[in-house]
């Protein structure tokens, strides 16, 4: 007869594999399966920028 | 704790733990199949794939500031007339604004194949110096090629001439180049400050507008 040891054994064996199958299933289908279309943004842009400042003057005030 | 209490235990986390396993596949199967293009229903099935190129719009030059300066007012019109001249050297005419190491924006298709190439401004004449009662404040762009050839089908605007600036979008170039040779233009900026601009609002205030621009697969 199978001792209970041995069905204890073979359990946390069964646990064991199962958390790796998780691990396996997890890792393999995020970093290598489902393909990443990352540069798919369109379109482009960029922008730039134009900036001023104006100071009051006073009446009649100029290069001549 | 008795042996049976153990192995129930243990036979309990064996199926929580499965199930948790079953899940997983089936979500991620299911994640992998919604991800594919070109799933075929058929055991035979043809994927015909184009690839297009890269898209990379860039501004080399993309800070145009001409600091704090002031309207000259002795003049009959008094304005003062801001423009830049690609890679030469800016012009102010009637104010004192300094044109020392100011330049008009290049812009570049750092792209893989040709763009249509549309600009945005965020701001007007009016909300860079409120509505002047002479009616002499202007902000307008222009552009002209660096590179020859690089920008060709202008849209509303021709190359070479400055156009007022409203804040809708514009097509600049409809085939803007992408070869070494012919990927670059100039974008300046001629801005025209009246004497009579709304000091009460945009005196000392640092006015900035923002050029947007977006680059799509050219026709």
């Amino acid at each position: 007869m199978v001792s209970e040891k041995i069905i204890v054994a073979l359990i946390v064996v069964a646990i064991l594999l199962s958390v790796v199958s998780i691990a396996v299933t997890i890792s393999t289908v995020n970093t290598k399966m489902i393909p990443r279309f990352s540069n798919l943004n369109l379109p482009d842009e960029d922008s730039g920028r134009v900036s001023l400042r104006i100071s009051p003057t006073p009446e009649g005030f100029g290069a001549g | 704790m008795e042996q049976k209490n153990i192995l129930m235990i243990l036979a309990v986390a064996a199926v929580l733990v499965a199930l948790v396993n079953v899940s997983i596949t089936f979500l991620k199967v299911n994640d992998f199949r919604n991800a594919l293009t070109g799933f075929a229903s058929s055991d035979t099935g043809t994927v015909n794939i184009t690839v297009l190129g890269t898209l990379d719009l860039n501004f080399v030059r993309d800070t145009i500031d001409w600091g704090a300066g002031v309207v000259y007012t002795n003049g009959t019109e008094p304005n003062a007339t801001l423009t830049t001249r690609g890679n030469g050297q800016a012009l102010v005419v009637g104010g004192n604004w300094s044109a020392t190491n100011v330049y008009g924006f290049v812009i570049a298709n750092n792209g893989s194949v040709n763009v249509t190439l549309n600009l945005t401004s965020n701001k007007n004449a009016t909300d860079l110096f409120g509505v002047a009662p002479s009616g002499l404040s202007q902000f307008k762009w222009n552009i002209t090629n660096k590179d020859t050839g690089s920008c060709s089908g202008a849209g509303g605007s021709g190359l070479n001439t400055f156009y007022s600036i409203n804040k809708t979008t514009d097509i600049m170039c409809l085939q803007f180049g992408s070869a070494a040779s012919t990927n670059e233009i100039f974008l300046d900026f001629l801005i025209q400050v009246p004497g009579d601009y709304d000091a009460a609002a945009k005196a000392n205030v640092e006015q900035e507008v923002v050029i947007s621009a977006n680059a799509t697969v050219a026709p």
